[in-house]
């Protein structure tokens, strides 16, 4: 399967040569996970990254679509 | 720690030792449970009878990092109810500096009558006539007295908008760039300053009079741990030095929840010109700032400042909520016009929020096109000048919607909801309907919790509960003189145990961790019995009709809770 995917927050920094006009495309099995995701881009549960695809937020355990477009950004809090 | 009392009647001044009875509470607690106590609750908020009270929190004037917010409550105009705005800057830790609890200000002067309260290294104040700051905006206001008075001097102050009463009315304070662009915004609190004839607030940061820490030992080192706390954070060490609020409008848009054209849509096809990281590159390219540290002793620096494309001052600090009110409520995915606004409405003294939203009401009803990038600047020209209609916009968007006759107002108790749709993010609708405040972003705010997958945002498990801990949380932190995002981490391991040190090496005390909900707890019920005094009952606790029938794309659901299941939200 094939997503595009977008970093936001200090994600595109921490992860070089991430181009944030353009996204990454990237190419993984078959019924990989949103976890999966995150552990092949490397970015750690220190970073606190939310997912997010379709308008939802995915639970680590969730299944990726194909040709999705796929949004990885930094848990925040309101104030 | 001392009351200064003020009376605008007689215009006499007291200083008193603090009653016992108020030891131990700070900011929010202090104003809520003295209004409770003192005002009363079916008096004009605009008329004598009303207290604006100014409470710094409990670690103002120490040397605690993030600890200049002060409290500014009264009986608000605009929700008829409670209300307590705070602001950072540099007048929180001023005041504590000089020892000061409280300035309670009473009474009201004849029509016309403008004075300026002008605080001494004492601790002591003066009234001083205004007449010559009469209908000054805030910029040039502050500018003039720090001219006049010293440069070094916190000021608190309104802006025609609080001199004319509007309820969109806020206190503006000057940040550590002496720039009066930091707000107590909400509740029309300016509009009672103005009622007072108190245009400007003037205190010395360079007091010596704060009450001496208990243990100073213990406090220095729960400071440092909490410190390294906070540092290590990535939401406080590196996204909001980087991006600010506005980080959040990428998450927020991404979950189908950034209310835009007045709350028909969710998700702003403009939102990456507006989101954090756009705004992060504008200010760069322009050399403005990032990482700026907007108030005294802070650590964090989520603050920014905005310059034009020639690189000239527009703004500080831009915020999510300012990004969303003047952004995706009214289609205008520009952040010069965003940053413009932002100016105006500290220079005039208005909530950003309740003001975009009253445009965005105007232009959902035909008076002008949502995206039209002149109309939210020729409002607030209107709102400047005082005109018919600007009166009608300085009075938030309930009454810009009876004006129009249209019901699709996003506000409860008058005051506008903030950046996050009830329908896309329920538990903060539930936060909205029931906080004491009305609708309010700082009462009890869910949004990490999504993020976080503590619970899912369109379901109903959970929301309740969490709201009603949120809003008892954010009363407790409302009264520590600290800002919100460093209370934050106060959900790490161990966290509660130090801060709970560092309580009691201030204040000599034996608090324990369950002491900190208890006066949270304390605070809204008597929020809460002030406003049943006011008139306000449970039909007040409800959000506008529209999020329960209009279903909000792409999820294409309404706000699910029953006016039982509202009710039963404050059930200590
Ligand atoms: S984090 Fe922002 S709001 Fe909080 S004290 Fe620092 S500059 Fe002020």
């Amino acid at each position: 399967m094939k997503v595009r995917v977008q970093l936001f927050g200090v994600l595109g920094r921490k992860l070089p040569p991430y181009s944030s006009a353009e996204g990454v495309e990237i190419v993984m099995p078959d019924g990989s996970t949103a976890g999966d995701l995150l552990e092949f881009l490397k970015i750690p549960d220190a970073w606190a990254p939310a997912i997010a695809m379709h308008s939802r937020l995915l639970r680590p355990e969730d299944m990726l679509t194909d040709g999705a477009d796929i949004r990885i950004f930094q848990s925040v809090h309101g104030g | 720690m001392n009351f200064i009392r003020v009376n605008m009647n007689t215009k006499t001044i007291k200083v008193e030792a603090m009653p016992d009875e108020y030891k131990g509470i700070g900011g929010r607690g202090l104003t809520s449970i003295m209004i409770n106590k003192e005002v009363p609750a079916s008096c004009d908020s605009l008329g004598p009878d009303n207290k604006l009270i100014f409470a710094t929190g409990m670690f103002c004037g120490t040397n605690m990092f993030n600890s200049s917010r002060v409290s500014i409550g009264a009986k608000s105009p605009l929700t008829g109810g409670i209300k307590e705005a705070n602001v950072g800057g540099t007048s929180g830790g001023a005041l504590g500096k000089l020892g000061i609890g409280a300035i309670i200000v009473d009474g009201k002067p004849k029509a016309g009558d403008l004075s300026i309260l002008k605080l001494d290294l004492e601790g002591n104040a003066e009234l001083i006539d205004a007449s010559e700051y009469k209908g000054m905006r805030t910029y040039a206001l502050v500018e003039k007295l720090h001219a006049k008075y010293g440069d070094k001097n916190a000021v608190l102050c309104i802006g025609p908008a609080g001199e004319y009463m509007m309820k969109s009315a806020s206190i503006q304070g000057s940040d550590t760039d002496k720039r009066p662009c930091r707000a107590a915004a909400r509740g029309g609190i300016g509009a009672v300053m103005g009622s007072k004839g108190l245009k400007a607030v003037i205190i010395p940061q360079n007091g010596k009079k704060a009450d001496p820490l208990v243990d100073k030992e213990t406090f220095n080192e729960a400071t440092k741990a909490f410190a390294a706390l906070v540092k290590a954070n990535p939401f406080e060490g590196e996204l909001l030095p980087a991006f600010g609020t506005p980080a959040l409008v990428a998450p927020v848009n991404l979950m189908g929840a950034f209310p835009c054209y007045n709350a028909t849509k969710s998700e702003f096809e403009g939102w990456q010109k507006i989101s954090g990281e756009a705004l992060a590159n504008t200010i760069k390219e322009r050399g403005g700032q990032t990482g700026h540290v907007g108030c005294s002793q802070c650590i964090i620096r989520c603050s920014n400042v905005f310059n034009d494309k020639n690189g000239k001052y527009v703004s500080s600090s831009i915020e999510y909520e300012t990004v969303w009110a003047m952004g995706g409520m009214c289609g205008i995915d520009d952040l010069d016009v965003i940053a413009r606004m932002d100016f105006l409405c500290d220079d005039i003294g208005l909530d950003t929020m309740n003001t975009g939203v009253a445009i965005a009401v105007a232009m959902d009803s035909g008076y002008r096109k949502f995206g039209d990038k002149n109309a939210p600047i020729e409002i607030m020209d209107e709102i400047a000048k005082g005109t018919e209609m600007g009166r009608i916009f300085g009075d938030g968007p309930s009454a810009v919607g009876k004006h129009f006759n249209n019901p699709r107002v996003a506000a409860v108790k008058n005051q506008s909801i903030a950046a996050y749709d009830p329908r896309g993010m329920i538990g903060n609708g539930v936060t909205f309907a029931t906080s004491t405040m009305g609708a309010d972003h700082t009462a009890g705010n869910m949004v990490a919790m999504y993020l976080g997958h503590i619970l899912d945002p369109l379901k109903k498990e959970g929301q309740l509960e969490n709201s009603r801990e949120n809003q008892i949380f954010c009363a407790m932190a409302d009264s520590m003189g600290l800002c919100l995002f460093a209370m934050y981490s106060i959900a790490a391991p161990d966290a509660k145990e130090m801060f709970i040190r560092l309580i009691n090496a201030r204040l000599g005390t034996s608090w324990k961790v369950e002491d900190l909900r208890n006066l949270g707890v304390r605070i809204l019920k008597a929020e809460k019995e002030f406003n049943k005094k006011a008139g306000l009952t449970a039909k007040d606790d409800r959000l506008p009709e529209f999020f329960m029938k209009e279903p909000l794309p792409p999820h294409n659901v309404v706000f699910p809770f029953t006016d039982a299941e509202l009710d039963g939200v404050h059930n200590f």
